[in-house]
């Protein structure tokens, strides 16, 4: 009994030791959805971006604006809140936003605080040593018509080696003339994870 | 000969290279003792960057991972950059993350070789200060958000955690802190909700004498402000508070919250008994880890001042004290694995000793000195965490930090100039004092 015991530990230990060698690397598709750990990802990021900026194009306040002002209107995309459990990348997420609305061609998108900040240097810089005919002047900047903000909230629920984790993601688009929540959007994901009984 | 001498079967001759292997690995060096030592004489000496240096040295393996990130972590906090220490923290938390779940390998290395052949994961305690930290060099950072993420990881930490390794959690403060965070993001009852539950875990560890005093204005403070006045009577009855702190003084007021470690963890040395037994005259040893007893390190007081007001800090946890019932509780199993090596470890020789005696000798030599305690565990954290709240007019102020000795001696002073205190606004000081007293040795 214990001879045998002894056999197969000794053989477990030498295929850990060959199998713990080699790093394996594969390059896959940006778009390929491949979930390790159920934390939120690129693919979470980019589905509900896109999920929501459709959303956010198919409703109401998009063709009143036009009626009314008569023109496409301006965006710029505020603080969206982090407030989850996990230390989520809020800038990949607010650039995956900024992608879908630009490219829609619908709405007319305005550079954000910090964008503008290192912009108008430059033009201060331009000012001072750019040849006249093509030096950008101050004061011409679009303003924005309405502002997004948002937040990213979970509830996690864990039981030993299982958990649930419920992703909420909330948007509002609001009118910086009046203060008019114009449109609402909800996402919501659930991730159901089951983690491994034992390791090698 | 030689190959006579070999042909003694796979199984002996793998028990063999088993124990060999053990041994080779551990008798050359010694427990993780020296080590924590050497670390905890570089913080004495202030000098957190020299301590980094001997810890990158002395990185140790796979196995030890966790702990170096842990310690490094640390280090890098004591020498003031927060943003590195909180990637090293996450890295360990991430590993941690993994390596939780039980690894066959490492509990058979762990039943024939010793304990500290296992990864190390941390006790439950150090488990959860990994978020305590991580939060503190957030607020340090005055990154609020990634702050109020970290307290949400602890909270569902926490909730992993059984009934009894809650009571070693270091529960108690990782809910005041939280509570601290809520206030600061403005969430005044989830803040409140941190506080009551910040109360019921130091409640459970030592009664209504182990709330520190400051959360317990801060329970009244706030159950005030939510119109709460059954609770607002209860809390009063209970702390024993004959006039309710006034909110209004605050309004206007600006808050600087002082943080303290004082001291360091004690360091686990190792136990062992060694006999020598039997017909055949066989080396039995079984080694364990223990805390040496606290040396006499003064009961230290904390005077927070800031111009004309003045606050005493109050005790947040109580490290050394935490580690050592942390140790007591896992002793049980610590002494069942060492036995239930003792079982494994014999068989072995014996298995050898059939074919040669002289081979039967050498493997039980190599099960002795591959018998080591596993005296791992996080040596930079401090022995003691005290808390300050002072409430100030907004302006520009020197605060003083005094760390008092018996009968009010202040051992130590520091400053800290030019606090600006905003209205409404919260300004975190956090630093830690060694004191001349940590390092002990054996």
């Amino acid at each position: 009994m214990i001879r045998t015991i002894f056999y197969h530990t000794g053989l477990l230990l030498a295929v850990l030791l060959i199998a713990a060698c080699s790093t394996k690397v594969e390059r896959i598709e940006p778009d390929q959805v491949r979930d390790l750990s159920g934390n939120w990802n690129d693919t979470d990021s980019r589905l509900v971006s896109e999920e929501m900026v459709q959303d956010l194009l198919a409703q109401p306040w998009l063709g009143q604006h036009i009626r009314t002002q008569g023109g496409q209107p301006a965006v710029i995309v505020g603080e969206i809140r982090n407030l989850s459990h996990e230390h989520i990348n809020m800038r990949t997420f607010v650039a995956d936003i900024q992608r879908a609305l630009i490219n829609s061609g619908r709405v007319d998108f305005v550079a954000s605080r910090d964008e503008r900040d290192e912009i108008r240097e430059e033009r201060r810089d331009q000012d001072l040593h750019a040849r006249e005919d093509t030096r950008k002047a101050m004061g011409r900047e679009l303003g924005a018509d309405y502002m997004l903000q948002g937040t990213i909230n979970t509830i996690i629920d864990v039981e030993g080696r299982q958990q649930v984790r419920y992703y909420q993601v909330d948007l509002t688009l609001i009118s910086l003339a009046d203060n008019r929540i114009v449109w609402i959007g909800q996402k919501k994901i659930k991730k159901f994870v089951t983690r491994p009984g034992v390791r090698s | 000969m030689i190959f006579k001498r070999l042909a003694i079967g796979w199984p002996s001759l793998l028990s063999l290279l088993l124990v060999l292997a053990g041994g080779g690995i551990t008798a050359g060096c010694a427990t993780y003792t020296e080590t924590s030592r050497s670390l905890q004489e570089r913080l004495v000496a202030g000098e957190p960057e020299q301590a980094l240096q001997i810890l990158e040295k002395r990185a140790g393996g796979r196995e030890d991972r966790v702990l170096y990130l842990l310690n490094k972590g640390m280090l890098l906090r004591l020498a003031g950059d927060f943003a590195a220490s909180n990637q090293v923290l996450e890295e360990a938390k991430e590993l941690i993350d993994r390596l939780v779940v039980i690894s066959i390998s490492e509990q058979t290395a762990a039943l024939s070789v010793n304990d500290a052949k296992r990864s190390y994961i941390g006790d439950p305690y150090e488990r959860i200060l990994l978020h305590l930290y991580k939060t503190l060099n957030y607020l340090a950072l005055a990154d609020y958000v990634a702050a109020r993420v970290e307290i949400l990881q602890a909270d569902l930490a926490l909730g992993q955690l059984s009934e009894q390794e809650r009571k070693l959690g270091a529960e108690g403060i990782m809910r005041y802190l939280s509570g601290l965070v809520f206030e600061q993001t403005g969430e005044r009852s989830d803040a409140l909700i941190a506080y009551r539950k910040a109360f019921a875990a130091y409640h459970s560890t030592g009664g209504v004498a182990a709330i520190p005093r400051s959360l317990q204005l801060d329970l009244l403070r706030l159950a005030r402000r939510q119109g709460l006045d059954d609770e607002v009577r209860r809390y009063r009855d209970l702390f024993g508070v004959e006039s309710l702190p006034d909110d209004r003084t605050r309004q206007g007021r600006g808050e600087v919250t002082v943080i303290l470690g004082t001291g360091l963890a004690p360091v686990r040395q190792e136990q062992s008994i060694n006999v020598l037994a039997g017909s055949n005259a066989r080396w039995y040893r079984v080694a364990t880890p223990f805390y040496p007893p606290r040396r006499a390190a003064p009961e230290v007081e904390i005077r927070v001042v800031a111009n004309d007001e003045e606050v005493m800090a109050v005790l947040g946890e109580d490290l050394d004290n935490l580690a050592r019932r942390a140790l007591e509780a896992a002793m049980p199993g610590i002494t069942g694995r060492a036995l239930a090596r003792l079982v494994v470890k014999g068989s072995a020789i014996r298995e050898v000793e059939k074919n040669d005696q002289l081979l039967g000798i050498m493997a039980n030599i190599a099960a002795v000195a591959s018998e080591r305690a596993d005296t791992r565990s996080w040596v930079t954290l401090p022995a003691r965490l005290h808390f300050a709240r002072l409430y100030l007019p907004p302006g520009r102020y020197e605060i003083r930090v005094e760390w008092l000795g018996s009968g009010g001696r202040v051992l130590m002073s520091r400053v800290y100039q030019g606090v600006e205190v905003q209205p409404e606004g919260v300004v975190y000081i956090q630093d830690h004092w060694i004191g001349p007293w940590a390092v002990e040795r054996g």
